[in-house]
């Protein structure tokens, strides 16, 4: 009985001696890297958008190919409003709920429209994690109720604005402009 | 007791056929890779207006330009399929990137040798690459390394690939529309 006891003391007091295990380390950061890839995408229509839009010349903001097709002016508005649209739709903000396409024509006021709806998509982005970009869905009803996640309504933006930019790619080149995708990289 | 657990289950069994009847159509089943199943919805849909793109051109167009400075419809089209390939070759599974179609940037460009069918053929070939690529991508996976290289993660490379692939039909859309031809995006659906 006295052995049992000492027994029992002695694991007792090995057991309290053992220093405290060393703290868990604090968890990684959570990954960027499918907003990152997604973000290269954006950056770069944004890019070549905005300096479509500085390249065109005012007189040419009128411009459409055919009657059936939007001007270039009009074009510019279309991207401006569906950036507010479909970042707002990601990020749950609203834009100025007005329509730059239907409602401006000058180039510096569609430039403008232009630059402020891309501040708007980078703010949503910048709000973006990978917590939550397929977590949370988002319906955008303008567009045929289309279920999509908050990565996937970013995705679309910038597809969408590819799709317009190559619209303003065939205008410019039949206005002799080289557009900034094929133009040589600045030095 | 046991007449209040008769209760409850009946209780239990009436709501339920009461909801039942209520609610005929069962919710869509949540996916289990949200968002690359739906960069692939987004890609599928592009891929059809291409591919209906590429039928509808008239004959007599096929190599049409609006001016001298862009691609023609064929080397479009050839060009589309460099850009599915060169993203896609990898993740699908080859082990050497397709030859070029829209080689040299010229009117000589293969696309303009080679018949409207062989084109279409390696066009077609193209989206079923990429489609293949597509199924080796989920949303565990969409994270790591592009094995395409250059584009960042498995998923960035693929909805670049689309984007890209999305700035060529606004090409087309416009070719289409100097032709007073409505392209496939048009016909039945609104702004966007």
């Amino acid at each position: 009985m006295r052995k049992a006891l000492a027994l029992i003391l002695g694991v007792t007091a090995v057991a309290c001696s053992q220093p405290a295990p060393p703290p868990a380390p604090p968890p990684p950061p959570p990954s960027t890297a499918i907003v990152s890839s997604l973000k290269t995408s954006y950056e770069m229509v944004k890019g070549y958008v905005t300096q479509a839009a500085e390249q065109i010349p005012e007189a040419k903001y009128s411009y459409q190919p055919t009657k059936d097709v939007r001007t270039m002016g009009q074009l510019i508005g279309h991207i401006s409003d569906a950036n507010y649209l479909i970042c707002g739709y990601s990020s749950g903000q609203t834009g100025p709920g007005t329509s730059a396409e239907k409602s401006l024509t000058k180039k510096a006021d569609l430039q403008k429209a232009l630059a402020d709806s891309f501040a708007f998509c980078d703010q949503a982005f910048a709000a973006m994690t990978n917590d939550v970009v397929g977590g949370q869905d988002v319906t955008m009803t303008v567009i045929n109720n289309m279920k999509t996640t908050r990565a996937g309504a970013f995705a679309f933006n910038s597809a969408h604005d590819m799709e317009h930019y190559g619209n303003l790619v065939t205008y410019m080149r039949m206005n002799k402009m080289v557009p900034p995708s094929s133009a040589p990289p600045s030095k | 007791m046991k007449v209040l657990g008769v209760s409850v289950l009946a209780g239990v069994v009436f709501a339920g056929a009461m909801l039942t009847a209520q609610t005929p159509q069962q919710p869509a089943p949540v996916s289990a890779n949200p968002l690359s199943d739906q960069i692939k919805t987004y890609y599928t849909r592009v891929k059809g207006y291409l591919t209906r793109s590429i039928e509808m051109v008239p004959a007599d167009k096929w190599k049409w330009q609006p001016t001298p400075d862009v691609r023609t419809f064929a080397r479009t089209f050839g060009h589309i399929s460099d850009d599915n390939n060169g993203a896609c070759w990898q993740l699908g599974g080859l082990s050497a990137r397709p030859a070029t179609l829209d080689t040299p940037d010229s009117m000589d460009s293969k696309a303009h040798s080679m018949t409207r069918e062989e084109v279409t053929r390696i066009y077609l070939d193209s989206f079923a690459l990429c489609d293949k690529a597509f199924e080796q991508v989920n949303d565990q996976n969409a994270a790591t390394p592009s094995v395409a290289g250059g584009r960042g993660t498995r998923l960035g490379s693929l909805a670049y690939n689309w984007a890209h692939i999305n700035e060529h039909y606004g090409n087309l859309v416009t070719y289409f529309r100097l032709n007073s031809i409505v392209p496939p995006s048009s016909a039945g659906r609104g702004g966007f």
